[in-house]
């Protein structure tokens, strides 16, 4: 459950720090404040000090006022300079370190919708509006919209990253702190922009263990129920690998040639394109050729496979992309049994719950999401 | 030193040479400072004008790198004749406007009239081709909020190949999606097949012939088009779509910066016009002042530039 | 009044420069009516509405501008009003959230580019610049009015699509929310924003021509005023960067209407290139909000400590390279976007180079005060002012070009806190102490001076208290643009619309006292402060033709110590020396 991150970090004036780049980023920010401060205080009390000595008619000495000093005006321009350069090098350092993903960092997919998250785990749990994590451990998000850029940010793991449309982004963290933090997006998308949001739930390995082990109670917080239980991700897109007949083309086997080119052992190889280009399969590459197989065809291939751009959301193309990586020569895919037919599975991905479409009316809040978000409750 | 006093090779005040006298405004000390006022005034102007074409070509540029294949497959629509008659219109127009700012500059009224009206020809035949060249691409279906690329492409082969029969009796049913399975070897020699006469990038016949409109995943029917083929069920064709897409947005910047530039040509005909009209008139401003002329001239110059830069860009790609 | 002579020093120095001391001021009495004032001027010159309408003078324009640009301040203050209101409870108090954002969006769109754009330029610029100079009007009078125009019906329109159904896109209207998802009148909003956007070029351009062209013999770059090296280097800016926006906003507005799809991902279209090409123009556009009002305090800093400005070349230069460097920076609004870490890397150094000249301004501006003779009137008020809040917006930008902090400051309250600092700490402080320096010269009459501190007093302390806990709140994580927010916040909120009341007020006080002064304040004359410039030494109001005869020029800028001495001190730093008669005709 954790701590309400209404309590403070180490002052008032910072939040709790919970991720590994956290502390980093107070420590510069710190540093800039007393830079900031000591600058300010000097221009002021240089500024009121001079003002005052020198006010119209005081007696004091105005002879041989100078206008111009060229070594005065190097050497208050230079020092600050160097300062301000000192500051860039350091913050770039820290900056790079959010670009520098650990191969073991679990990654997590986050679909941003107006006006909802939905997160997805590689395990196959799915939430909508919140994240469970276990601390301590590596987390890489691949975030994508399904409509306008939105923009993912955790005040106490001082991250944020835009999340947009038509391509993923991504960053990593490690939480380091048991606790419940707030999760806000942080790009105006609409109207619920202010609703669109919820909480990030950093749990001790243990804890984090039981939650996902308590297969089956919904996901009620939010208003939006969406069903988590034993199937894995990978699951879910063998059946839609299975709906789509994909297999029509792309044979399970790694030699057959079928009408298309195997799939087996596809994700991390280095691709030709037909076009010359070489390319990594990674996740984008594969969300790419679902979504344009011309643009990606395959050199030696020819083209014939159709685009599945508005026949697959988002949803689904992680998920069979999530297929696809566990297709290997050693081991065959698994198609669970699902406890509902595959057409069902796909949750409402329907918005949180504000529904005023008038426009002087004051704001509905009594509505699901504004207090799960805001107000407090479980 | 003014152009006048350069032409005249003396005082303001002498009348050689047929210069004539300009009347100089009230906030000018003399007639050099407003002839180079003006002068630098129309020059900050044009800035302004590259800034505004340049976000432009800012868009144009990166778009042709993200999809190369796109804007060489697009080029063909674009006819390579009529823009190289524009650009030479253009260019005859630009001199017979230099012409008019010298005969605005000596006083010969009818001079200058009369190479102000050959400039305007000039722009009204540049406006009927691109009137041409933007109605072939409404029947075609490369209009903007109209778009529909299948459609264009058809027409294309239908005027390079005169005939649309032949190429589909000869594709082996063996080869169209769904009807059997085919080998590799076979699906690549029908792509090359089709890639010699067509461009590399360019979608296969079969996909050609089909709709742009979207058939859904359950409908399991085979759809017959005119031409007899059979197309694939699965969904819209993907190559047409996707090509369709970047297409689009090819033809958007196409429109867009080729409609701006045409609309900098009839701005420029309108004060050509109103210039013509005040020398009509004897009106003061133009008969005793160059200056409103050779600033027309500055501005039909630059606009000439920019289609100096547009026509390769958009038409002579490959 | 000619106020030199409270100067206790071994150096009494009467500049004569200074003094009403010029050919159109020594009339005699048939030149003054019986309060003082002359007797024809560039007010009284005609009556009728049509005179006004179709004026082609450019003090008349500055009025027209100043009439409406007040009004627009108003509208986007009342705008956020109702946004402060609403803030002072996390569940809100009257508005939907639709309404809230239009609310906001309209606040930013009116002032940044309906006030803040055209403010000191349009007004004070179109007034002073041809006065400062020695030129009898701008380069293209009837141009000028044609800004005007323009200015007034972008205005309209934006008006119109705020005041019929609103806009809530943000002043930003980032893609695809505002190309594809908006339903409000975008599109109608930002069609005014373009036609208000030639407002400015039209401007811009008269400016450049007549700073390069008509100056006064004698008058050579480095002898015109600071705030006009301020106002050519705005000029460039404002030349080079509007028509991008101009062109991007009309692809907005195509994408809306035509569906072209130029930054829709359906279709290939990148939404990030919007945010570039926007930024290209927005992030110099900011420098064209700031750079005069660090312009004017030249004006007002020399003024009340009768000295010439310290490093007057390092300062003029400085104004050259915030133009220049201000071009270079745009990035830094996109560091939490899909932009590649190393382009990111280049515009966070560069945004820390770009701090540097604007130190240069404020270093040297004290250093003006050390042995000069400092008069503490409301304009030094604002003068003062204006330093220390700009020094702290400046500071506090070094959060944002710093990446690790950005990651996490980004579009939350800090960058709001930052922006107000720098854009009304700085820039309408600003453009108060600008109107109030020159209100005698444009009106021929002085407001009161008791009020007129009050009023700058009034606003430092109700700026401070708005502005200062949102840095705080944005530390905090609190992000911007939100309706609903976390309770956690509301401490911050709530001293934040509580000081806003007090800004408020510190902006109401002036339109009072100043329309007062109008029927009832003291007849300035030509000079009340004792400044030195050619502006002074033309009677107030001017006449419409500015100067009886354009005055040649041998003296220095700010020439408030004997001419040797500044000739003698500029021969041995050997930069901008006058020896080296530049012509006037650069």
């Amino acid at each position: 459950m954790g701590e309400q991150s209404t309590a403070f970090g180490s002052t008032p004036l910072v939040p709790i720090a919970a991720s590994s780049y956290a502390n980093d980023v107070d420590t510069l920010f710190w540093v800039l404040l007393a830079l900031t401060v000591f600058f300010t205080v000097i221009v002021f009390t240089v500024g009121i000090a001079l003002a005052v000595y020198y006010r119209r008619g005081s007696k004091v000495d105005r002879s041989r006022a100078i206008g111009h000093n060229t070594l005065l005006e190097v050497g208050w321009s230079l020092p600050p300079l160097l300062l301000g350069l000192g500051v860039f090098v350091w913050s770039a350092k820290v900056y790079t370190q959010a670009y520098s993903v650990p191969k073991n960092a679990k990654e997590i997919f986050v679909i941003g919708k107006q006006w909802m998250w939905h997160m997805q785990h590689s395990n196959g749990i799915r939430e909508n509006n919140e994240l469970h994590i276990p601390v301590g451990e590596p987390v890489k998000m691949v975030m994508i919209s399904q409509d306008v850029i939105h923009a993912f940010y955790v005040p106490e793991f001082r991250l944020q990253r835009h999340v947009e449309p038509g391509a993923y982004t991504t960053f990593w963290f490690t939480p380091t702190r048991v606790g419940k933090y707030h999760l806000f997006c942080n790009m105006y998308c609409g109207t619920q922009h202010s609703e669109m949001g919820g909480w990030v739930y950093v749990q001790s390995k243990a804890d984090y263990n039981k939650w996902v082990s308590s297969a089956s109670h919904p996901v009620a917080i939010g208003g939006i129920e969406s069903p988590r239980g034993s199937i894995t991700g990978a699951q879910r897109g063998a059946a839609l690998y299975e709906r789509f007949q994909c297999v029509s083309c792309h044979s399970p086997e790694a030699t057959q040639r079928g009408r298309g080119p195997s799939l087996v052992g596809l994700f991390g190889k280095t691709r030709q394109l037909a076009s010359g280009k070489k390319v990594l399969a990674d996740n984008g590459y594969l969300r790419n050729v679902l979504y344009y197989p011309t643009e990606y065809a395959l050199a030696g291939w020819a083209q014939g496979m159709p685009s599945y751009k508005g026949v697959m959301n988002e949803e689904d193309v992680l998920e069979i992309n999530a297929y696809i990586k566990t297709l290997s020569d050693a081991k065959p895919a698994t198609t669970g049994q699902p406890d509902n037919a595959p057409g069902a599975i796909h949750p409402p991905l329907n918005s949180g719950g504000v529904d005023d479409k008038e426009g002087a009316r004051a704001a509905n809040t009594d509505n699901q999401q504004w207090r799960f978000m805001y107000g407090g409750e479980r | 030193m003014s152009l006048r006093a350069a032409i005249a090779g003396n005082t303001p005040s002498s009348s050689h040479g047929g210069v004539i006298e300009q009347p100089v405004s009230h906030q000018f000390e003399d007639i050099d400072q407003q002839n180079e006022c003006y002068i630098v005034g129309m020059w900050t102007f044009l800035v302004t004008e590259i800034m505004f074409f340049g976000a432009f070509f800012l868009a144009y540029s990166l778009y042709r790198t993200l999809y190369p294949a796109t804007y060489l497959d697009c080029h063909r629509f674009l006819s390579i004749p009529l823009g190289a008659t524009n650009t030479g219109v253009l260019l005859l127009s630009s001199w017979a406007m230099v012409m008019a700012v010298v005969s605005a500059q000596h006083g010969r009224k009818g001079g200058m009239i009369g190479w102000l009206v050959l400039v305007l020809l000039c722009s009204m035949g540049f406006l009927g081709i691109k009137a041409v060249e933007y109605s072939s691409k409404f029947r075609e279906g490369l209009w903007v909020g109209d778009f529909n690329y299948a459609k264009a492409n058809r027409e294309w082969i239908k005027e390079e190949k005169g005939d649309e029969g032949e190429p589909f009796a000869q594709t082996p049913l063996a080869a169209i999606p769904g009807a059997a399975p085919m080998t590799g070897a076979d699906t690549a020699k029908l792509y090359h097949h089709e890639a010699k006469r067509v461009f590399p990038y360019y979608p296969t016949v079969q996909e050609l012939a089909a709709d742009y409109r979207y058939t859904t995943p359950d409908t399991k029917e085979l759809t017959k088009t005119e031409a007899g083929v059979y197309t694939s069920y699965t969904g819209p064709p993907s190559a047409v779509e996707t090509a369709s897409k970047r297409a689009q947005l090819f033809f958007s910047i196409y429109f867009g910066m080729t409609g701006l530039h045409a609309l900098h040509i009839i701005i420029g005909m309108m004060m050509m016009l109103t210039i013509i009209g005040l020398r009509l008139k004897d009106h003061p401003s133009v008969t005793l002042d160059y200056m409103p002329t050779e600033l027309v001239g500055l501005y039909w110059h630059f606009v000439d530039l920019v289609w100096i830069f547009l026509f390769p860009l958009m038409y002579l790609i490959s | 009044m000619e106020g030199n002579d409270n100067l206790m020093s071994v150096q009494t120095y009467d500049s004569p420069h200074g003094a009403a001391r010029s050919a159109s001021a020594d009339h005699g009495d048939e030149q003054e009516n019986s309060e003082g004032m002359p007797r024809f001027h560039y007010l009284n010159a005609a009556h009728t509405i049509k005179s006004w309408l179709l004026t082609t003078d450019h003090k008349r324009i500055a009025i027209l501008y100043l009439i409406s640009i007040s009004i627009f301040f108003l509208l986007g203050g009342a705008a956020i009003g109702a946004v402060r209101i609403e803030l002072t409870s996390p569940k809100g108090q009257f508005l939907s959230s639709e309404a809230y954002n239009k609310m906001f969006s309209a606040h930013g769109i009116i002032m940044v580019f309906l006030f803040l754009v055209p403010s000191i330029p349009a007004t004070i610029g179109n007034f002073v610049l041809p006065l400062m100079i020695g030129a009898r009007d701008l380069a293209f009078p009837r141009l000028n009015l044609l800004s005007w125009y323009l200015y007034m019906i972008g205005g309209a329109l934006v008006l119109g699509a705020l005041a019929f159904g609103g806009v809530d896109a943000g002043w930003t209207f980032y893609t695809p929310y505002s190309s594809v998802y908006s339903d409000t009148n975008v599109a109608i909003a930002l069609i005014g924003v373009f036609i208000a956007g030639f407002s400015s070029i039209t401007t811009g351009l008269n400016f450049i021509v007549t700073v390069h062209k008509m100056r006064a013999p004698g008058m050579t770059w480095f002898r015109i005023p600071l705030f006009i090296w301020a106002m050519y280097a705005t000029s460039v800016i404002i030349i080079l960067g509007t028509p991008v926006v101009a062109i991007t906003l009309l692809l907005v507005v195509l994408e809306r209407t035509l569906h072209i799809g130029i930054f829709s991902p359906e279709l290939g279209g990148d939404p990030v290139l919007f945010q570039h090409m926007f930024w290209f123009y927005s992030h110099p556009a900011v420098y064209i909000m700031m750079l005069p009002g660090l312009g004017v305090i030249n004006e007002l800093i020399a003024a009340n400590t009768k000295k010439r400005i310290f490093g007057y070349s390092f300062v003029a230069f400085s104004s050259i390279a915030i133009a220049v460097f201000g071009f270079l920076v745009w990035g830094h609004h996109m560091f939490a976007t899909s932009q590649s870490m190393y382009s990111s890397m280049v515009f966070s150094v560069i945004s820390f180079l770009v701090a540097v000249p604007s130190a240069i301004k404020v270093f040297n501006w004290l250093a003006t005060m050390y042995k000069g003779s400092v008069e503490f009137s409301a304009t030094m008020y604002y003068a003062l002012s204006f330093i220390g809040l700009f020094t702290i917006g400046g500071l506090t930008g070094l959060f944002l070009a710093s990446l690790a902090t950005d990651i996490h400051l980004t579009a939350t309250y800090f960058v709001v806190a930052h922006f107000h600092y720098i854009m009304v700490g700085g820039s309408l402080t600003g453009y108060m102490g600008a109107l109030h320096f020159w209100w005698p010269k444009m009106t021929g009459r002085l407001y009161p001076e008791g009020p007129a501190k009050l009023s700058a007093i009034v606003l430092f302390i109700g700026f401070n208290l708005t502005f200062f806990p949102q840095f705080i709140a944005g530390y905090l994580g609190m992000p911007r643009r939100y309706h609903f927010y976390a309770p956690e916040y509301q401490v911050w909120q709530q001293m934040s619309s509580a000081g806003s009341s007090i800004l408020a007020i510190g902006m109401i006080i002036p339109l009072f006292y100043f329309i007062w002064s109008l029927k009832y304040g003291k007849v300035a004359g030509p000079n009340p402060w004792g400044a030195v410039g050619l502006e002074w030494n033309i009677p107030s109001p001017p006449p419409t033709h500015n100067f009886d005869t354009i005055p040649v020029v041998t003296w220095e800028a700010y020439e408030y110590q004997p001419h040797e001495e500044i000739e003698a001190e500029l021969d041995r730093e050997s930069i901008g020396a006058p020896s080296s008669a530049q012509g006037a005709s650069v």
